[in-house]
Order: C-alpha cells, then structure tokens, then sequence
C-alpha cells in the first residue's frame, strides 16, 4: 500500500512540474491569415472562441510591430489595421535580425487565448491573443 | 524680445499639446500575480493587457484575457483557467475607472495617484482602490501600480485539496507603458 501511495505521489510530483510543449514541434489546427482570424472573432465572436481557443492557430500575415526586450523580440503584431490585430508572445525570445528576409510579412504559430476587444472602451478595434508563439521558417 | 515671447510661446505650446493629444493606449501591459504561501510560490504573468488614459479626464481602463497569462508550470495554468478563473465562461478581467483629483499637473508631477473605479473578475464587478504612479516619458506615459486582490471576493473557489497551496491574498503589479492614441 506504500508503495502505491509512493508511486501515486511521484507520478503526481512528475505531472505537476512539467512544462509547457514546445509550439514550434506541433501542428496547427488551423490555418489562416491575421485578417481572417480578426474577422473571424468581429463577425461572431462566441462562435470564433469556441472554435479558436486553446488550440493551436498558424497565422500569416504583415509584421506590424516587434515587441522587445533587452534588443530581443518577445512578441510580434500581425495586422493590415492599425486597431483590429494579432498579438502574440513568443515561446523563446528571438533576434530581430531572424525576420530580416521575411519582407515584412511572417507566419506565426501559437496557442489562441482569445479575442479582446469591447465596443464601450476607449480604445477601438481588438486583439486576437496567441501565447508561446513560434515564428515558423519560410520555405 | 518678440522673437523670445515667440520661442517660449512654441515651447509652452509643445508642451500642453503632449497632454492635448489626449489618450495614450498600450496592448502590451504587463500583470503580474504572485501567492505566497509555506506549500508553494505561483507566479503568472500576462504581457498583452491593453490598457487606455485618457489625459483629458483622468479616465483609465485596463483589460485581459484570462487563458493569457502564463504559468511556468502546464498543469498550474490549466487548474487556474479550468477550475478557478473558469476562463471560458469569463474570458476577461477588466478595470475601468479614474484617477481621484485629476489634473494634467498631476501627470507632470510624476507624484503617486490614487485611481478609484470597477474591477470586473470571474464575472463579479466590485468598486475598488487603488495606488499608482503615472509618469511622463518622453514617448508617452507610463503606469505603474500594486494592489491586492482576494479570491473570495470575486467568487473564486479554492477546492479544499489545494487549499493551503493559494494565498488567501494575491499581489498583483501592473505596469505599461502607453503611447499616443492617434485616432
């Protein structure tokens, strides 16, 4: 019995302090562009979460802003619109100098936490939400 | 003489439009949260809350998605949305109030400010207080604040399992740095 009780701790000990999968090892279960997505969550918003979030989106589309960090990138905006956007935090830092040939445009990969966005704020349009994003090579 | 009078009026002029502009906006707020207890230490962090000022009032907003933050640990950030924040069914916290004896001075003075408003977490809407410190920077503006949240304010259930491994008090740190709004 104390043994299974031993066993039970330890494999509870082992899944507690596991970490996180690596983004970049996994495959999409969606595919589409940063307009899409964004259009997506404004036409029906509750429809898009259900079908968007916590799952695995690879997004394409122009860089609107690089968000750094001590000369490193720690999240990128995709967007055609200034207000309606994809914002998403990188898994692992990067170098800028990583999006050097992308011409401005990128794919990225990350996990969906949702759209905010709310027609009563001050601030107009909305964000899609990707966590531990991938910036995934072009061919 | 004239052309003093001239220099100094574009110099004032410069200055009070930085606060004319209006409001200053950021989607990359930082909060952190952080329980302390003997069991265990959780940390959590969300890089993308957006959040307003808006110079002419003193109004401020914050806003986050719950499933954005994020835990070292997989299983910790999957029992914070599933079983306590209950993130599907409210996806967002959010905080919209206003500083308390505004003036455009106070932004100048980079002084602490104390900001009064509605805090909305796992569907519950409480007012709240809290301290902060807004300075001028040279691209914008930039807010700081702590304060403390209680679960049981916000109808958040611990199960009594995990119990002792969740403060009963959790600090949260705020900090973002805005730019203009120019729209």
């Amino acid at each position: 019995m104390r043994i299974i009780t031993l066993l039970f701790a330890l494999s509870l000990a082992l899944l507690t302090s596991c970490g996180h999968s690596e983004t970049s090892e996994m495959e999409a279960a969606y595919t589409m562009t940063s307009d899409e997505i964004v259009n997506a969550f404004l036409e029906d918003g509750d429809a898009a979460f259900k079908k968007y979030t916590d799952q695995i989106v690879q997004i394409s589309g122009p860089i609107m802003e690089l968000q750094k960090e001590n000369g490193k990138v720690i999240g990128i905006k995709l967007s055609s619109d200034e207000f309606n956007i994809v914002n998403g935090s990188l898994q692992e830092t990067i170098d800028p100098s990583a999006l050097d040939g992308s011409m401005g445009d990128v794919t990225i990969k990350g996990v969906c936490s949702g759209f905010l966005g709310d027609e009563d704020s001050m601030l107009p349009g909305g964000t899609v939400e990707l966590k531990r994003v991938a910036v995934v090579p072009s061919n | 003489m004239k052309k003093q009078v001239i220099i100094i009026s574009a110099l004032l002029l410069s200055v009070s439009s930085l606060f004319a502009q209006g409001k200053y906006f950021t989607r990359d707020g930082e909060v952190h949260f952080f329980s302390e207890t003997p069991m265990e230490n959780i940390d959590a962090h969300n890089q993308k809350a957006t959040c307003v000022l808006d110079t002419e009032t003193g109004a401020v907003e914050f806003a986050v998605l719950i499933k954005s933050f994020e835990f070292e640990k997989a299983l910790m950030e999957e029992h914070f949305n599933e079983n306590y924040m209950e993130s599907n069914e409210f996806p967002k916290a959010t905080f919209k109030g206003q500083i308390q004896d505004y003036s455009k001075d106070l932004l100048a003075s980079g002084n602490p400010v104390m900001v009064k408003g509605k805090m909305s977490i796992h569907g519950v809407v409480r007012d709240v207080e809290a301290k902060g410190k807004i300075e001028k920077e040279k691209e914008g503006m930039h807010l700081q604040s702590a304060f403390i949240v209680k679960p049981e304010d916000y109808d958040i259930e611990i199960p009594n399992t995990v119990r002792d491994n969740i403060a009963k008090e959790i600090e949260v740190k705020v900090d973002a740095k805005l730019k203009p709004l120019n729209k």
